[in-house]
């Protein structure tokens, strides 16, 4: 398949999951397409309702990648939530303690160190992986919840801000906090740093050495091996990678919306990302208008039962159909004369009748 | 009496393959029966009859004089045919008892079967620990359990498909003295093998097979091993006879500056395999090194262990009087190495890229395909057109998938890719595999090509034809071990198949 055609079996995919989705929204007693419609009017053509889904998105993008960049090295990183923490906190913590520096300089200095954070905690299984064959789902996924567990206790003591009535940190300064994109609103510039991330991705991949090798190994490791290339090496540099912008997700929401560090800051966008990942096919310069896509419906879930009344775990389902749909058109194969149920359909060939 | 198990003319053909063509043998009670052939033989698909995996198009199998309809592998068990895999079928986490037990009744995993299982094991003097998990054990203790498993399912014709293939050198022994206990007790084996000590000392007769046929059906006692090899081979003919289309002009020169040298390599497993055994070989500048030999003897280590894909255990490797044996591949492959692995779709292509990206995925690092550090596209693509044109590469469209090409065109990507980069060194395995005989002419032709630039090549094939055609000298493999090197004009089948097939220390 080519990439093209890719793109076009997974619009076709949305659209056949929309209107699956309409089905459950009229069982759920409304009208499809005045749910469509409310959703979106109010996530994409809406000034506020807009904002709203960019700050959605910026997150869910970089988590995006963070699945994206592995598993075109072929390894699944489950892990983006657990890195998100982890630069989440990381960025916090040099937030609140470098001196006044201007706000730039400042937000290198964040950004960086939740990019090392989040790049950190996806080494440690990214090594497991690559050196001792341990599988790496489970381990990204289990080191979730120790992160989320750090995090809450990062918040509950030594950062917990004074007089807080709940689990956060003190706010970070003023210099340091994003600029914001769209006057009045909460959308910040995180999403152009995650547009930014993936365009780069994106020529990584397609165009430097480094990056038509890490490909090689997703797609074939013994042939990329033979080809002199150290499969190793390609796994642990895309999980580091991954895990970094995932970290840089966690500054985001620090330094771009919430200005203080929370226990449980992130609402499970780590996990969204693999939905961004697979929405993208795995192609780091679609996923912004995936993550877009995906924030709309997630942000228009809250719309939708407001101005409609459709419950919102239809809008979750909706968003599972999506992911299933989606999925299905990836592997689903075009059935030909050569295969699959057309072949049994179509009378034989006789074989004998001459030609191999 | 009837014989235990009487086929008679049995053929079975693959397309335009005749892989069994009127195959008739009887094999007695308690005896044991050696099948001797090279690779595509029909020693495997005669096995597979017998187990019921291939129906025969022709011909019948009896059993004690009844014949018999063997349908599917658990009718062959259910009637007393059982095999032994090169690669056992064994739950690795699970005890040697419960392995024996798998698929069984309830009511048989009592413990009187657990007697019956320990009285199998002193009939035939098997020492095993039940309790032991399978994945704790040795090799031959795994191979062991296999049998005893068969031997629980009462079987009386027991198939031994290479056996001693997987076993350390010291187990080979108690293993063959295994089988005439089994033999003695009233067992019938057939001994799949191509190793002819083996034949001799665990074998009463020997059948023969080549090109499916059955070429001779020989008592062992009374025949020369040498009367086997050749029988194996085929006709005595002479290399000169067999590459009588040489394609070397004659007198062609080969300079005399050594290009690779090996040097005492081995490559050993934890099992204490010895896959690759003192490998001494040298090959000069321009010059073709065939490597002949019975497929699973060591080639594969051999290729890969010159392009840095296996480590040594021992040895040096030399190439242009510098030491690569510990450069990793892509500093083997900037050296000028290239090579053409076995398995082109597993090894030798990335099948989800297209043509193009593919005859660039050993070198992308090469100036030609870089751009100020990036990758040049345009340069892969018409580098690419280039060599789909010069190999005739079908469909001559270098942007589709590699998987959209044929097997023959794919390992012509492959050849191409290699022996246009490769400046000191190429190895080639099996390069004629799934080519026609145009193509492979074709090839053979370049590979001269690139010996004439001065490239050393190593030119590893079963197919022995093809190795005397194109090679200046011919190195034989057994065993892992060079058993002999000879000059491809005045060899003959005969002392090839005898090189082939000799045992270590000769």
């Amino acid at each position: 398949m080519s990439a093209s055609q890719i793109q076009v079996r997974v619009l076709l995919s949305i659209v056949i999951a929309l209107c699956l989705g309409g089905v459950l929204i009229v069982i759920d007693g409304h009208n499809p397409l005045a749910a469509y419609a409310a959703l979106l009017n109010e996530s994409f053509l809406d000034y506020w309702g807009l904002s709203n889904t960019l700050v959605k998105a910026s997150p869910m993008l970089l988590a995006g990648l963070a699945v994206i960049l592995p598993l075109r090295a072929g390894v699944f990183n489950i892990g983006g939530e657990g890195q998100i923490y982890m630069g989440g906190l990381f960025g916090a913590v040099v937030a609140l303690n470098i001196p006044d520096t201007p706000g730039v300089l400042g937000l290198i200095a964040i950004f960086g160190a939740a990019a090392v954070g989040g790049g950190l905690w996806a080494a440690f299984p990214a090594y497991l992986r690559a050196y001792k064959g341990t599988n790496e789902v489970i381990v990204t996924l289990l080191m979730n919840f120790v992160a989320i567990h750090i995090v809450s206790y990062a918040v509950s003591g030594p950062l917990m801000a004074e007089g807080a009535p709940y689990p956060y940190s003190e706010e970070i300064a003023d210099q340091f906090k994003l600029p914001i994109l769209m006057p009045r609103s909460d959308a910040h510039l995180g999403i152009l740093i995650g547009v930014l991330a993936a365009v780069l991705l994106y020529f990584w991949i397609r165009s430097t050495p480094s990056g038509f090798r890490l490909d090689l190994v997703g797609r074939n490791a013994r042939a990329a091996t033979y080809a002199g290339v150290n499969a190793k090496r390609n796994i642990m540099m895309s999980m580091i990678v991954g895990g970094a912008l995932a970290g840089l997700a966690g500054a985001i929401e620090v330094a771009g919306l919430k200005y203080r560090l929370f226990h449980l800051f992130s609402d499970g966008y780590g996990y969204d990302g693999i939905v961004v990942a697979f929405l993208a096919a795995l192609n780091p310069i679609v996923a912004p208008v995936a993550a877009f896509f995906l924030a709309g419906l997630s942000a228009g879930a809250g719309t939708m039962q407001r101005s409609i009344g459709v419950e919102g775990s239809v809008v979750e389902a909706i968003e599972g159909i999506i992911v299933i749909c989606v999925a299905a058109a990836l592997v689903v194969r075009k059935p030909t004369a050569d295969s699959g149920w057309l072949k049994r359909l179509l009378p034989q060939r006789n074989k004998n009748a001459g030609g191999v | 009496m009837a014989a235990v198990l009487s086929v008679a003319e049995v053929s079975k053909s693959f397309g335009a393959v005749q892989a069994l063509n009127k195959v008739t043998f009887e094999a007695n009670r308690g005896e044991c029966i050696a099948i001797l052939g090279e690779n595509g033989a029909g020693k495997t698909s005669l096995a597979s009859v017998l187990m019921g995996l291939y129906q025969p198009d022709q011909g019948q199998v009896a059993l004690d004089g009844t014949p018999c309809e063997l349908t599917n592998p658990s009718v062959a068990l259910d009637n007393g045919i059982g095999m032994i895999h090169q690669h056992f079928s064994l739950v690795e986490n699970m005890t040697a008892l419960e392995n024996i037990q798998i698929g069984l009744p309830a009511a048989k995993r009592t413990q009187r079967a657990l007697r019956d299982v320990h009285g199998i094991c002193s009939d035939f003097g098997f020492d095993v620990d039940f309790s032991a998990k399978v994945e704790d054990m040795p090799v031959g203790m795994k191979q062991r359990v296999e049998i005893i498993k068969a031997l629980y399912r009462n079987v009386s014709i027991l198939i031994l498909d290479e056996p001693t293939s997987v076993l350390a050198p010291t187990e080979v022994q108690p293993f063959l003295d295994e089988i005439r206990v089994m033999v003695a007790k009233g067992l019938t084996v057939l001994l799949i093998t191509h190793k002819l000590e083996e034949i001799v000392q665990a074998a009463d007769r020997v059948l023969i097979m080549r090109h499916g046929r059955i070429e001779g059906d020989l008592v062992v006692s009374e025949t020369e091993t040498h009367q086997m090899s050749s029988l194996m081979m085929g006709s005595g003919d002479t290399g000169a006879d067999l590459s009588q289309k040489v394609l070397k002009e004659p007198g062609r020169s080969i300079s005399n500056e050594t290009a690779l040298a090996l040097s005492s390599v081995s490559v050993v497993t934890e099992n204490g395999v010895r896959l690759l055994d003192d490998i001494n070989l040298e090959i000069s500048k321009g010059e073709i090194l065939g490597v002949a030999g019975i497929d699973g003897n060591g080639q594969r280590e051999l290729s890969e262990a010159i392009c840095g894909i296996l480590e040594i255990t021992e040895g040096v490797i030399v190439l242009d009087g510098t030491d690569i044996t510990s450069q990793t591949i892509s500093e083997r492959i900037e050296t000028g190495i290239g090579f053409v692995p076995e398995d082109r779709h597993a090894e030798g292509l990335v099948l989800s890229l297209s043509v193009a990206e593919n005859t660039a995925i050993r070198t992308i690092q090469d100036p030609k395909f870089k751009n100020g550090g990036f990758v040049n596209r345009r340069a892969i693509t018409s580098y690419a057109d280039d060599l789909v044109a010069e190999y005739d590469i079908r469909p001559g469209d270098p942007s589709l998938p590699a998987s959209a090409l044929s097997g023959g065109n794919q390992q012509k990507v492959v050849l191409g890719r290699e022996i246009e980069t490769a400046s000191r060194l190429l190895v080639v395995v099996q390069p004629t595999k799934g080519l026609d005989v145009g193509a492979t002419r074709f090839v053979q032709q370049k590979i001269l090509e690139a010996s004439r630039r001065g490239v050393a090549v190593l030119y590893i094939s079963t197919e022995l034809e093809h190795v005397l055609e194109v090679s200046d000298r011919v190195a034989v493999i057994a065993f892992g071990r060079i058993s002999g090197v000879v000059d491809p004009t005045t060899t003959s089948s005969q002392e090839i198949g005898m090189l082939m097939t000799a045992s270590k220390g000769e």
